[in-house]
């Protein structure tokens, strides 16, 4: 699981570090960079993998924008670190992009991967012939006793480390990458949800308007989740039945079929936002990965009726339990944060607009006020 | 009025919303921003019932969070229960031992002098001081013990009187002085209110 994060120099980040335990939830005011540490994640994971649910490779410059350096910081490095814990070991794989000004893209200055300190991977930049830098890296193999191969002009402008294809003497790189595909990074949008599907997509996307894409690739890989899936849903959502993915032309068309009050079919657009919401949600538990990994959800509570929050946060803590999964959440929702807040709970803050930072909630106390109302009250830290 | 950044944040604890928009309107006229002041939230759902149990019943919660929270924010508590059919002191003393049994017991008050807890208590109840502060100029007579609550009164109507009647407090009633105030209960209310040091 993902133990550490370290950012800096990018939006509000700074000097920023936060580590973080199986289940987390993230609080804190509008504007305080809850969400920013979602969206670093998300680039991270398509700089290292590219976009899996559209086969899409990222250059630097895709992802790494100058606009997000840190408006009050002069320097023009951003710097991410990611430990993550896994394989019999830990993994740290740091980042450094080098932005250049309006007039050349921005590039890689150094990316690295190690396992308990044994080199996987190394990018780095040197003074060339004549002082023209050049990109060099080297690739090492699972045995340290070896030495690794030498990449003398390497392309600075992706990710060495998604370049590299399994093989046998490579397993502990690849299992990074494989790990680094578990990380599920959602902000459910129901309003683009949409019932047609071109292709399978084997993940969903950040809003899940994919999602009739992904049940595609599911429906097809994983049989057994969806049939669970199912069951579940028909205990929640009243009359529902069953999904049907029926092609129609070149697409796939996604249903849900209800018996009550008559037996009827509705597209997936056709449903209500909530009831879109509730079937993402479920599905992210229910064919997730079987175990190492990540599921960060912004504000899972958005378009949920009140009773539907805690049976939902009830399966995501037994899935945990289960399969070694990790779960970070963002909420404003008073019964998750009082449900989680004292275990835990990371409250965001950011004093006049300056760089974010992050406490664990301590605040707890018998007697007083749950974690939820001094929130409301504004009564929690910010000192 | 401008606001001033020495001011503090106040959270009202208080029975319905005909009293919390009356609290939140005149602490506005002297001079808090609207922000600043926060509901504490009616734990019934904003039923207009006699809801005073649940005042006893989360005051000391909201104290013992407050004694933490004011060591490092500038922060006030204000408290209004109707009296009903008891008496101005039997609603303090309720809220006494609520706080601290032993010491309300003993008929004292728990609140140390420099914490900014308020706690107003309109007898007969809240309807009573509209009434006063409405028709006592004109000569009308005003007492605690009748109920003049308008049963027949809109929501929206009463959360009009509730707000006119805190601007006309603060402007016209108060800076006449305290002693001005024939209406014990409000005129009680005018020396908890230093409590806040606004």
């Amino acid at each position: 699981m993902l133990k550490r994060i370290y950012v800096n120099n990018f939006r509000c980040l700074v000097n920023f570090e936060l580590t973080v335990a199986g289940l987390n939830l993230f609080m804190g005011s509008n504007g305080s960079g809850k969400t920013t540490v979602f969206e670093v994640l998300r680039k991270l994971q398509k700089f290292i993998l590219g976009d899996q649910a559209f086969q899409q490779d990222y250059k630097v410059s895709d992802l790494f924008a100058s606009k997000d350096l840190t408006r009050w910081q002069k320097s023009n490095i951003q710097k991410f670190e990611l430990d993550i814990e896994g394989n019999g070991g830990i993994y740290k794989y740091t980042l450094e992009i080098e932005h250049q000004g309006d007039y050349a893209p921005p590039r890689m200055r150094l990316e690295s991967l190690t396992f308990d300190g044994q080199p996987l991977f190394n990018f780095w930049v040197d003074a060339g012939d004549r002082g023209m830098p050049v990109g060099q890296a080297r690739l090492y193999n699972d045995d340290p006793d070896r030495e690794g191969a030498f990449l003398p002009f390497f392309d600075w402008s992706r990710s060495g480390i998604g370049l590299i294809y399994e093989r046998p003497d490579n397993l502990k790189l690849t299992w990074f990458k494989k790990r680094i595909s578990n990380f599920f990074i959602v902000q459910i949008n129901p309003y683009i949800m949409e019932s047609k599907s071109l292709k399978e997509e084997s993940s969903p996307n950040w809003d899940m308007s994919n999602y009739a894409a992904w049940y595609s690739y599911l429906s097809q890989e994983s049989q057994g989740k969806i049939f669970k899936l199912t069951l579940e849903l028909q205990k929640i959502i009243q009359g529902f039945d069953s999904f049907q993915n029926h092609k129609s032309g070149d697409v796939r068309i996604l249903s849900a079929s209800f018996t009550r009050p008559s037996k009827a079919a509705y597209r997936l657009n056709e449903l209500s936002h909530g009831q879109k919401a509730l079937i993402a949600l479920y599905t992210l538990i229910y064919c997730s990965p079987d175990d190492n990994f990540t599921l960060c959800i912004d504000e899972p509570e958005n378009f949920l009726a009140l009773p539907e929050i805690k049976p939902w946060w009830g399966r995501v803590i037994d899935y945990c339990l289960e399969n070694q999964a990790q779960v970070m959440l963002i909420s404003h929702h008073p019964s998750l944060i009082n449900y989680l807040a004292s275990n835990s709970g990371y409250w965001f803050e950011r004093k006049d607009n300056e760089a974010v930072r992050v406490r664990r909630i301590t605040d707890t106390e018998e007697e007083g006020l749950s974690v939820a109302k001094l929130i409301e009250l504004g009564w929690i830290y910010d000192e | 009025m401008t606001s001033r950044d020495d001011l503090p944040e106040v959270t009202i604890l208080c029975e319905d919303i005909d009293q919390e928009r009356f609290i939140r309107e005149y602490l506005i006229c002297r001079g808090l921003e609207e922000r600043k002041i926060k509901d504490f939230g009616n734990p019934k759902g904003r039923v207009i019932e006699n809801n005073n149990a649940s005042i006893v019943k989360y005051y000391p919660a909201l104290m013992k969070s407050y004694r933490r929270t004011r060591k490092y924010r500038n922060i006030a508590v204000v408290v209004m229960i109707d009296a009903d059919e008891d008496s101005l002191d039997d609603r303090m003393r309720s809220l006494n031992i609520a706080l601290d049994e032993t010491a309300g017991n003993l008929n004292r008050d728990p609140r140390l002098p420099n914490e900014k807890v308020a706690i107003f208590v309109p007898a007969r109840n809240i309807e009573t001081w509209f009434y006063y502060i409405n028709n006592s100029m004109e000569g009308q007579e005003c007492n605690e013990n009748t109920d003049y609550k308008d049963k027949k009164m809109s929501a929206e109507e009463r959360i009009k009187l509730a707000k006119r009647s805190a601007k006309k407090l603060a402007r016209e009633i108060c800076p006449q002085g305290v002693d001005r105030i024939a209406l014990p209960s409000l005129r009680y209310a005018c020396t908890e209110l230093q409590r806040l040091q606004l």
